[in-house]
């Protein structure tokens, strides 16, 4: 294969640089990665690993000693590892829950906290097995005084709820800021700041169990 | 006039820079001590990712920093006498953490390489690709020309 001519030769060069132009691109798209949202999925599940069952026989009025069991987990879809924890709070109808416009969290106190690495699209689960284990009657109020979480005992200074409705649990999602090397509420995403959190709401009109039935 | 919109002026730059130093959100603080090296064993971690480690090379380094949460939660845990055995399980806990951060760092370093290899691999195999698709064209054109020229010369010419 000769070629003779100047315009065959130049009709060559422009192929090879149409072929050239035209691999290089492709291996660039099929090898650069894609831009994804990066964002955590934080979720509490029930007993049974479903979100349903969260109380025992789908009854929200609590009593002293009777174990609740759930499984709280966080999903990291990050693109990088990286350092979570979970707070919980104890609060009632009236404290202020989590607010996502300025960021705030719940100004209820915080009972306990649990924190993981989490790989880039590893989810972390673990149980969160809870009982109110002390709780009394004080002028039309009941107030939680002891709460047991994964067997280790959380003192509370005197927590009441009007009647003992409406107490909820409160677990908000913090996550470590590599730029101030602090833990945040919430975590920044293509420039915004965006926050996660889960409220399980219960009520203990009734401290001590009911009796047994004969 | 001037010097109300220089004070505005000031104003809004002043809220400006103190919206950026200080984030509009709430912080907290993981124990104070560990703070330092662990957000450096972190940067590392996240760095090495950066470079191409895999999740399957990141795995052993987050089962360390996990390690390390746990034994600083275990030095939490302690009652405020036993100062010494805290002490000895916060200086473990920098020793894990000193430990990921170089093996981190080992690992930006071989990823790096293997991300800068695949790359010359890549466009290479685009380049190789070019050169024969060029081939290709040049072998199709002498086929078309060929059979051209046997077409012309198998043409007969009708007696009118």
């Amino acid at each position: 294969m000769k070629f003779k001519s100047t315009q065959n030769k130049r009709t060559l060069i422009a192929v090879f640089i149409v072929l050239i132009v035209l691999s290089e691109t492709t291996m660039f798209l099929a090898t650069a990665p894609r831009p994804q949202e990066r964002f955590f999925q934080f979720y509490v599940l029930g007993s049974n690993g479903l979100a349903a069952d969260y109380y025992p026989q789908n009854n929200p009025n609590l009593h002293v000693n009777s174990p609740i069991s759930w499984n709280v987990a966080v999903t990291n879809f990050m693109g990088s590892v990286q350092l979570v924890e979970i707070r919980v709070k104890l609060a009632n109808e009236t404290i202020s829950a989590p607010d996502n416009v300025s960021y705030a969290p719940s100004s209820a106190p915080e009972l306990m906290t649990f924190d993981q690495f989490i790989l880039d699209n590893g989810t972390w689960q673990f149980p969160f097995v809870w009982s109110i284990t002390n709780a009394t009657t004080a002028a039309g109020s009941i107030h939680i005084l002891r709460i047991q979480v994964n067997n280790e005992t959380y003192n509370i200074s005197n927590w009441s709820a009007n009647n003992g409705y409406n107490f909820r649990l409160i677990l908000e999602l913090w996550v470590w800021q590599t730029n101030t090397n602090m833990l945040t509420f919430g975590w920044d995403s293509n420039g915004e700041h965006r926050t996660a959190w889960l409220q399980l709401w219960f009520n203990m009109t009734t401290p001590a169990p009911p009796p047994p039935q004969a | 006039m001037t010097r109300a919109s220089v004070w505005l002026i000031l104003a809004i730059a002043i809220l400006v820079a103190v919206t950026m130093i200080s984030p509009p959100y709430p912080v907290a603080q993981i124990n104070q001590p560990l703070q330092p090296s662990l957000g450096q064993a972190i940067v590392a971690v996240n760095n090495a990712e950066a470079a191409g480690a895999t999740a399957n090379e990141t795995a052993p380094l987050v089962a360390l920093l996990n390690k390390a949460l746990e034994l600083n939660r275990e030095a939490s845990s302690l009652p405020t006498n036993q100062t010494e055995q805290r002490n000895a399980i916060l200086s473990s806990v920098n020793q894990i953490l000193t430990n990921v951060t170089n093996q981190a760092n080992d690992l930006t370093i071989t990823s790096a390489q293997r991300t800068y290899t695949n790359k010359i691999i890549t466009y290479a195999t685009g380049l190789v690709l070019a050169v024969v698709g060029t081939f290709a064209y040049v072998f199709c054109v002498e086929l078309y020309k060929r059979y051209r020229i046997k077409r012309t010369f198998q043409m007969k010419v009708k007696p009118t």
